[in-house]
């Protein structure tokens, strides 16, 4: 629970430390009505994206020569590779597409939208907050904290990183086809899981109601009678797989 | 509305039999309600029968008289039931939609292969061939959808295949060695593990470990090898080892991998 309040303290802190705006671009979509899709694909770039009121695509970034493009609803920020650049983009609450992608440039942050969001990082973790839709998530040093506010029902989502922990809250609702397994460390969820009848395997209770899973091997688990698969995977650190209240 | 939207996504899992048995009689008393969800089972419960199929003899005059013969016992199975049903109490209800369910299926599904035999003329075989290449033609689709979420979905459904062809061991690899998203390949890897017996598949991945540069997935195919005790893997770990900039987690594990393997 500290690493939680602290990883989270971190983030913020990150956030609000990227007081310098050196270039702020707004981008009209073609279409506000239609689902918009956000394209960034930048080696060394912190990137957080945020839901918000408006219908334009606002990016903000502590560099000139970042750039943005639009074509039928589809955005595209670029920005020159070799330095490491902070990118803060605001973009509209309603249905996106989000394909976000860095190397080494800090933490990935996205919060408050809605869609199919693909986030993958290296050196650095990734945090998606208050999200309704799906998440495939992948990075490799670097804790992976997602939380949903609603799921798409029926799609297969993943995370994977291989130094970090991971929490993962879903809705109380989740019906899914877990399978789950960290290398080295605990697996821990607070959701009923049945045995998947294609795996049998006997899971045990922990005293405070959490689910401690034995590691070094995958957990198959089905929560709320079984749906989707949801692969989630690591090498070490503790994940957790949470029930949200 | 919503509602079908949920039994939609899962009709699939009815269908093979895969919901628990509370939620399957949810699904049932559904369907005996819904005509739109029953349309949905029957093209759903198609494709899923078409590729469990595959391997299973080549339809013949035979198969097509036993379909027949199946489709009358359920029809008769079906009106007993309804009698029953306005005689008896509640308690039976759970087997009308059954029937009903498997009716719609053998019906519509049977309807579609007998009509497209006698129109085409196709033979047996040909008409194998077709629902092979249909198979083939749908996976790769959905491999091919742009949506990394759907695309996991896609090799999830591998694992459902009672048994699976080399054209899909074929893009389970293309999807293992050239996906652009790490979760994806990750989620490849994972199903061709479980077709550890099949030799080609064992070929397959020893041969696509040094080609690997994602941590995430280096680290998963060791423990792949591991499980599998696949010794001929240690060439390619060794290779591995070799290149530039690997990550120092992997290269401790690839270490241990090959000490456990010789």
């Amino acid at each position: 629970m500290k690493s939680y309040a602290l990883a989270l303290i971190a983030i913020f802190t990150a956030v609000q430390g990227m007081a310098q705006v050196d270039r702020q671009l707004v981008v009209h979509l073609s279409d506000a009505n239609k689902p918009f899709t956000l394209d960034v694909s930048v080696g060394s770039v912190a990137i957080d994206v945020s839901g918000w009121e408006g219908k334009d695509v606002v990016v903000e970034a502590n560099a000139e020569d970042v750039t943005a493009q639009e074509k039928n609803n589809e955005v595209t920020v670029k920005a020159p590779n070799g330095r490491a650049i902070k990118l803060n983009i605001k973009v509209p609450r309603t249905t996106g597409i989000f394909k976000l992608s860095s190397v080494n440039g800090g933490r990935m942050t996205v919060s408050d939208v809605t869609g199919n969001l693909e986030l993958q990082n290296h050196s650095g973790g990734i945090t998606a907050l208050n999200i309704s839709g799906t998440v495939v998530a992948s990075t490799v040093s670097g804790s992976v904290i997602v939380s949903f506010r609603r799921v798409d029902q029926g799609a297969a989502m993943a995370f994977s990183t291989v130094s970090g922990s991971m929490y993962i809250t879903f809705p109380a609702t989740l019906k899914a086809n877990l399978k789950v397994r960290s290398d080295n460390s605990k697996v821990f969820s607070d959701f009923e899981l049945a045995s998947d009848p294609a795996h049998p395997q006997t899971l045990k209770t922990e005293k405070d109601g959490f689910y401690h899973m034995p590691a070094d091997d995958w957990i198959y688990g089905l929560v709320g009678g079984g749906g989707p698969e949801m692969l989630i995977k690591n090498t070490t650190g503790n994940i957790y797989i949470r029930k949200a209240r | 509305m919503n509602d079908c939207e949920e039994y939609k996504e899962r009709l699939a899992d009815w269908h093979m039999g895969r919901l628990e048995a509370a939620a399957a009689e949810d699904m049932e008393r559904h369907l005996n309600n819904c005509a739109d969800c029953r349309e949905t089972l029957a093209a759903t419960a198609f494709v899923l029968d078409s590729i469990n199929n595959l391997q299973d003899p080549e339809p013949s005059v035979q198969v097509k008289a036993d379909f027949r013969m199946m489709l009358d016992n359920f029809k008769a199975k079906e009106k007993k039931s309804v009698f029953r049903d306005r005689i008896c109490s509640r308690l039976l209800q759970p087997r009308l939609p059954l029937a009903y369910g498997l009716l719609i299926l053998f019906g519509i599904g049977g309807a579609y292969l007998l009509g497209r035999s006698s129109k085409q003329e196709l033979e047996g075989q040909e008409l194998h061939a077709g629902v092979q290449e249909q198979k083939q033609t749908m996976l790769l689709a959905m491999l091919d959808n742009p949506l990394a979420s759907e695309r996991i979905k896609a090799v999830s459904y591998t694992n459902d295949l009672r048994k699976v062809t080399d054209k899909v061991i074929d893009a389970l690899f293309t999807t293992l060695n050239n996906d652009p998203n790490v979760n994806v390949r990750l989620s490849a890897l994972e199903a061709l593990s479980a077709l550890g017996n099949h030799p080609a598949v064992r070929t397959g991945l020893i041969k696509s470990i040094p080609t690997q540069d994602s941590p995430v997935i280096q680290l998963a195919i060791a423990d792949v090898m591991l499980n599998l005790q696949e010794k001929d893997s240690v060439g390619s770990f060794r290779e591995l080892l070799k290149q530039k900039g690997l990550d120092d987690e992997v290269k401790k594990k690839v270490k241990e991998t090959i000490t456990k393997l010789i």
